[in-house]
């Protein structure tokens, strides 16, 4: 299983009116990796990463997430999905709100217990649990919002730009969870528009403007474009790609 | 000053640009006064009576009787029902009352008989029923003059000549039913419809404002799952909210009823179930907690006006009457008035709960669709 790739993706393409967000992508994520999708925003990331979280149709070709082509139920309980916006119940607190993530995805009784007291311990919240959601700083939401995403140990997590809007502290803990989750047997498809970011991926996608304009390991896109940095290659594929 | 205008100016570009603010601003004050007018400035459906006289000699009081109730009160005399057929008819709503005239000739009168009159009342809207015996007793009077006019009676003998025997049976209701015991039913399922509509709108909102809706479509919830959930979450609250209030209004208030409390919570089972997915269904034509506000003129005065709840749906005019049956609450209305002063059976209530299942119906297929268009459209 290990080798087969989680994601697959086959002329995927998304229109909203006369907007076309996605414009038939191709793409092969293989398992046990952090994936990283950069692009500025607009650039299609949430709209793919929704569709593939099964909450968005494609207009046309495909999305296989596990094999099982989007949306599909029966792969929702492998997936783990953080949104961009917090996505938490302010009026409950932080334990609660991890509960009920956990009971909605069956996870229940004694091992829900294990669970939130471990990844409490993860974020570094367990002394803010029984605080309101409302009453806890924005650090602390992200990383609860983190927390809810892992309650029923996925699989596959989707985190789109999980560290958008954060502080260099907490980014460099962030990624930090995520080296320890894929180390963990994980995999990782994360989103953002951080370049500095984009490094500490194993692979990554560059997205503009619904296509997909170059995909690799960082290091060869960089040596291709030859390129000092990643930004630098980021423009050179966008700047190749629309003459 | 400027920074006062600055504010102003913000205030009026916001209001301005929310278009559905704009109309309910000018709207719903026309649409409200526009239904209160036509209630009241419209001519009421007259009273459907019978007036039966099972004696021949009786047969000229009869007739003047009539034709005192057509001419001085707003009465209307239908025709061809006989005395053992006085319950059917009231029962289908063919008639209201049925006055039963006996004893009313003219020869025993002369000698001093009082003739008995017999008002039998269907009772169940408390007002009409007593504003009908207003009117009947103010007939007395007109009723006995013509008579001492038609027995040409000399002034001695015309003191003989007594009013009739005035002898009430309600079918439904009786004496002591007052308007309390009318209002009861409809407000009752009333507070439920509107709490349980406004929760479920907000948040339902909410779910969709601060992104956890995105949370439970991607995990392995269905829509019905999501629907089921919030339904049970609020049907706890709602069904505990009625039982205050029956206990309440039943206990502490002393209104009359008949029926068993758990059919009222049956009617209250299925306004709620309505109620709560026309919650999640209307919560995707509102942005925000503002535009929900909006939607209580809208969705809630239309009914309180026209739901049977303060005007009788058989007083109204035709073309409201229409619009009424067009309104869950107006079977919730039926369908309580029923249980609660009538004493009928949830199965004599059964088109009221199928048309009332029907609306709920209808409203879980509108919240399926917007929980279904939160994932194709964003």
């Amino acid at each position: 299983m290990a080798d087969e790739a989680i994601v697959r993706l086959e002329g995927l393409k998304k229109r909203f009116g006369k907007i076309e967000a996605l414009k038939g992508i191709d793409l092969e994520i293989p398992a046990g990796i952090t994936y990283g999708l950069i692009g500025p925003n607009g650039s299609g990331k949430t709209t793919l990463i929704r569709i593939l979280a099964g909450i968005s149709r494609p207009s046309s070709g495909a999305a296989f997430v596990l094999g099982r082509p989007m949306p599909d139920r029966s792969v929702a309980a492998s997936i783990g999905y953080m949104t961009q916006a917090e996505a938490l119940y302010k009026d409950l607190t932080v334990e609660e709100n991890l509960r009920f993530f956990g009971r909605i995805y069956g996870v229940s009784g004694a091992l829900l217990r294990q669970r939130v007291d471990e990844l409490l311990e993860l974020v570094g919240l367990s002394d803010r649990r029984r605080s309101l959601v409302d009453e806890v700083s924005g650090g602390m939401r992200r990383r609860a919002s983190l927390a809810c995403a892992l309650v029923h140990r996925p699989r596959l997590l989707f985190l789109d730009e999980p560290t958008a809007g954060v502080d260099p502290e907490l980014r460099i803990q962030f990624w930090n969870y995520f080296k320890r989750l894929t180390t963990g047997g994980v995999s990782i498809l994360v989103s953002t528009h951080h370049l500095d970011e984009a490094g500490r991926c194993d692979r990554l996608g560059l997205l503009r403007e619904g296509e997909l304009l170059k995909e690799g390991v960082p290091e060869e896109l960089r040596r291709e474009a030859q390129a000092e940095t990643l930004e630098a290659a980021f423009l050179y594929f966008a700047r190749r790609r629309s003459p | 000053m400027s920074r006062i205008t600055a504010l102003a100016y913000r205030i009026f570009l916001q209001i301005a640009r929310d278009r559905r603010t704009l109309v309910l601003i000018f709207l719903v004050p026309m649409l409200v006064m526009g239904l209160l007018t036509w209630l009241l400035r419209s001519e009421k459906q007259p009273f459907r009576a019978a007036v039966i006289v099972p004696d021949k000699g009786g047969a000229m009081m009869g007739d003047l009787l009539r034709e005192l109730l057509v001419q001085n009160a707003r009465v209307k005399i239908i025709a061809g029902i006989t005395e053992p057929g006085i319950n059917e008819a009231l029962e289908d709503g063919r008639i209201q009352a049925a006055i039963v005239l006996r004893g009313a000739d003219l020869e025993e009168l002369k000698t001093g008989k009082r003739a008995e009159l017999k008002v039998v009342l269907e009772g169940s809207d408390p007002m009409s029923s007593r504003e009908f015996l207003q009117q009947l007793q103010r007939l007395q009077k007109p009723l006995l003059d013509t008579m001492r006019g038609l027995l040409s009676l000399s002034d001695e003998n015309a003191q003989m000549l007594a009013p009739p025997e005035l002898n009430l049976v309600f079918l439904y209701g009786g004496k002591d039913f007052g308007e309390t015991d009318y209002f009861a039913p409809p407000v009752i399922c009333f507070v439920a419809f509107f709490f349980v509509f406004i929760i479920t709108a907000v948040s339902f909102l909410r779910e969709r404002a601060q992104g956890t809706m995105e949370r439970l479509l991607a995990s392995p919830l269905s829509q019905f799952e999501i629907i089921l959930g919030y339904l049970s979450g609020l049907l706890l609250f709602a069904l505990a909210q009625t039982a205050v209030i029956l206990f309440f209004v039943f206990y502490l208030l002393k209104i009359h009823y008949l029926g068993s409390i758990a059919s009222v919570l049956v009617v209250e089972f299925i306004v709620v179930l309505g109620a709560s997915n026309m919650g999640i269904f209307f919560s995707s034509f509102a942005k925000n907690e503002f535009q929900v506000a909006q939607f209580i003129p809208l969705v809630v005065l239309p009914q309180v006006l026209l739901s049977g709840m303060l005007w009788s749906l058989e007083t109204m005019p035709k073309a409201l009457q229409y619009i009424a049956y067009a309104l869950p609450l107006t079977y919730a209305n039926l369908a309580l008035r029923n249980l609660m002063i009538k004493g009928f059976s949830l199965a004599q209530v059964l088109p009221e709960l199928l048309a009332l299942l029907a609306f709920a119906l209808l409203m879980t297929a509108g919240s399926i669709l917007t929980i279904r268009k939160f994932g194709a459209i964003n």
